[in-house]
């Protein structure tokens, strides 16, 4: 009996071109936008070019410079025989270079508490990268603010004269010696921290997934003469259809809702960031609204297209994921090589992100989400429309 | 001496389509032919046909769901699909399928169709706890319609059949996979609607529920009406079937001998009953002859026009199976 049955099931299957293609094609879709968009995840460390640039002639700059083209990390570093700072600024947009890194101003070294190190960071450089990239260097700071200390406390004689010399190491921790400065980023455009990108992202996955229930009771309705017997009471299309998408629509505003407050006092309660909105609540309304709307639609017209609850299901849910992969929903776009951002623009949940990240992290207001609006809204409307055609075709609705 | 005046009344049509034709878009022939019936008021009318006949292309038009391009369509004076607004009105439609919501309860069901048909308040109320009454679900009203046995599905699909008093109700199949009481009681509840003055149309493949409970019936196949009528101008009409009942089982010699002069001869599987259809008297008596012949002795003797739909029916459609 079991084999009979197992028989039976493998023929249906056999039968159901969408579903074998859902088996196959989707995970070999998923390997390869994961293999492009995280080439170093799972490699080696990442290895940056970077540039020593010395202002200044100082025992302790030498030594620092030495250790520097000596350390084996996460950056090559080479001195640089230009001494011109815009030069090499302008090699970090060519993409020449990663890093520039920018010794200490001060040709006295005996007053070393005050120094500066600069760090010149490449756009594409993530934060978790950055990291690395201060780590090393404050190793090689180190190294050689102990190399000065042990020059001078060999001259050092009296206990006056430690106790500087040890106020001067002490000095040497202090977080500010190290400033980041990340090179032709717009303004404002921070790395968006990890609440920053998972509360919009997810919240855009989430309002795209409404696809599957909505789906799964309009098949229902189509396969069991509800619709008909609907149709029979004198039900119009329209109506039919906005009745359906309405409570959808109050579904995805309590999510905006749920994953907001998730963010604002869920996650700092578990110990991450707070999600704190910089721009217009107005904006925040207004990228729902579009972003839901653009979400019925889609999930309207595969709602209409497939011909069982089991074929919905499974064309939603990898339409979902396929576009969330994509998008930047899974792995942040900002992580993403040149070429995988430039394919993210293709999703519309990436558009959605766009417009949430340019209101929560970007401080913007109306204004400046016309275009991912806009974006979502026609493709709202594309979706829509064939939705609305194929469902006259497939009920029987005429006129 | 008066003499009592004589006049023909006409009855009154609920339903008069004329010449009607249908052709799904994209297809190569009509799946509808010229097909010209009346319904009157009042009554319970049998439409009859084997699978892929027409029968649910005809009730799409007649309930205004597919539109009406060839011949025409009266129904209550009032022409489709001009009209299918109103007409939807004052039909009620009760699909073969399980037209309602498995995950709400059967009264939640009945105020969901009621609220589409529009009704409200207290009209709604009086409309579900009427057709809660007439199905007999009170005690089933709050469980969910997806648990449900069969019974009570069909007993559902048809209260919301009702929630709008219909004056013209379609039944498609009512009483598909139900226990003999549930179809029982569904029968007498339509037979019920009629004698109250609603029309009823009624597909179904149980010839003997068409039979008990169907004033007037047409068959349907291939997209034309092969036969229209009352059940008994139809059965009128049917051929003489003679059955014979043997005091013992025919052997295979026996057998075959009737078969070379009878060839259409039917034997039951005990080799005990013999049928021939559509037999005049001369066959009668020859068969009758031949047994004598063969020393086979008869217990009985039936003889005359068959009393059954299903036999009329498989005349008609000429007992092909259909895809």
């Amino acid at each position: 009996m079991i084999f009979v049955t197992a028989m039976k099931e493998f023929t249906l299957l056999l039968r159901d071109m969408h579903a074998l293609a859902v088996l196959f094609l989707m995970p070999l879709a998923f390997v390869i936008i994961m293999s492009l968009a995280m080439p170093d995840t799972h490699g080696e460390p990442p290895t940056f070019t970077g540039a020593i640039h010395n202002p200044v002639d100082s025992i302790y700059n030498r030594t620092l410079l030495q250790y520097l083209v000596k350390a084996q990390g996460a950056v090559v570093w080479q001195h640089s025989d230009n001494n011109n700072l815009a030069d090499l600024k302008q090699q970090v947009n060519n993409k020449q270079l990663d890093v520039i890194v920018v010794l200490p101003q001060q040709a006295d070294d005996q007053q070393l508490e005050t120094t500066e190190t600069v760090l010149y960071l490449a756009p594409h450089i993530t934060a978790q990268d950055k990291g690395l990239v201060e780590a090393m260097v404050r190793g090689q700071l180190g190294k050689a603010r102990l190399f000065m200390f042990l020059k001078q406390a060999r001259g050092a004689q009296t206990p006056e004269a430690l106790a500087d010399i040890r106020k001067q190491a002490d000095a040497t921790t202090a977080r500010d010696h190290v400033r980041q400065e990340y090179l032709f980023r717009q303004a404002g455009r921070a790395t968006p921290t990890a609440v920053q990108q998972s509360v919009p992202a997810w919240l855009v996955f989430g309002m795209f997934f409404v696809l599957i229930p909505l789906s799964a009771t309009m098949i229902v309705e189509l396969q069991q003469g509800t619709l008909r017997r609907l149709q029979s009471m004198n039900i119009a299309a329209g109506s039919f259809l906005a009745g359906k998408v309405l409570p959808y629509f109050v579904i995805n505003q309590l999510q905006m809702l749920l994953m907001l407050a998730a963010g604002a006092w869920l996650i700092p309660a578990l110990g991450g960031d707070r999600l704190v909105i910089n721009g217009s609540p107005w904006a925040l309304m207004a990228m729902s609204v579009v972003c839901s709307v653009a979400a019925l639609g889609f999930a309207m017209l595969l709602s209409v297209a497939a011909r069982s609850t089991e074929q919905a299901t499974a064309l939603g849910g990898a339409a979902n994921i396929i576009l969330a992969a994509v998008g930047g929903i899974m792995i942040p776009k900002f992580v993403m090589p040149e070429a995988m951002q430039q394919l993210a623009d293709v999703s519309p949940m990436s558009w959605a992100l766009d417009g949430f990240l340019e209101v929560i992290l970007y401080g913007g207001g109306l204004a400046s989400i016309i275009t991912e609006a806009a974006a979502l809204l026609a493709f709202a409307g594309v979706s829509f429309t064939l939705a609305v055609i194929q469902f006259k075709k497939r009920s029987g609705y005429y006129g | 001496m008066v003499w009592p005046l004589l006049v023909h009344v006409p009855e009154r049509l609920v339903i008069d389509i004329k010449g009607l034709g249908f052709r799904y878009p994209g297809a190569d022939e009509n799946t509808l032919h010229d097909i010209s019936l009346q319904v009157p008021t009042g009554s319970v009318f049998g439409l009859l046909g084997p699978n892929g006949a027409g029968k649910s292309t005809l009730l799409n038009i007649l309930t205004g769901l597919l539109p009406c391009r060839q011949g025409s369509v009266s129904i209550n004076g009032l022409s489709l699909p001009g009209d299918a607004a109103a007409i939807k009105r004052f039909l009620s439609l009760v699909p073969q399928d399980f037209a309602f919501y498995p995950q709400l309860s059967g009264l939640e069901n009945l105020r969901f169709f009621g609220r589409v048909l529009g009704l409200s308040g207290a009209r709604l109320h009086s409309a579900v706890e009427r057709c809660l009454a007439v199905a007999q679900l009170e005690k089933h009203a709050d469980k969910r319609a997806g648990l449900y046995s069969g019974g009570l599905k069909r007993r559902l699909n048809l209260a919301i059949g009702l929630l709008s008093e219909p004056q013209l109700i379609f039944l498609d199949e009512p009483t598909v996979g139900v226990d003999a009481q549930s179809r029982h009681f569904l029968l007498e509840s339509i037979r019920r609607l009629a004698d109250n003055g609603a029309t009823v149309v009624y597909t179904s493949h149980y010839m003997e529920e068409i039979q008990l409970i169907c004033d007037r019936l047409a068959i349907i196949d291939n997209g034309a009406i092969l036969l229209a009528g009352t059940l008994e101008e139809l059965l009128h009409n049917s051929r003489r079937v003679l059955a014979v009942e043997l005091g013992a089982p025919a052997d295979a010699a026996q057998q075959a001998a009737i078969a070379q002069s009878q060839p259409t001869v039917q034997w039951d599987t005990h080799r005990q009953r013999l049928r021939l259809d559509d037999a005049d008297t001369a066959t009668v008596s020859a068969v009758l002859a031949q047994l004598a012949g063969l020393q086979l002795a008869v217990d009985s003797i039936e003889y005359g026009r068959s009393s059954r739909l299903e036999d009329v029916f498989l005349d008609v459609t000429q007992r092909q199976l259909r895809d």
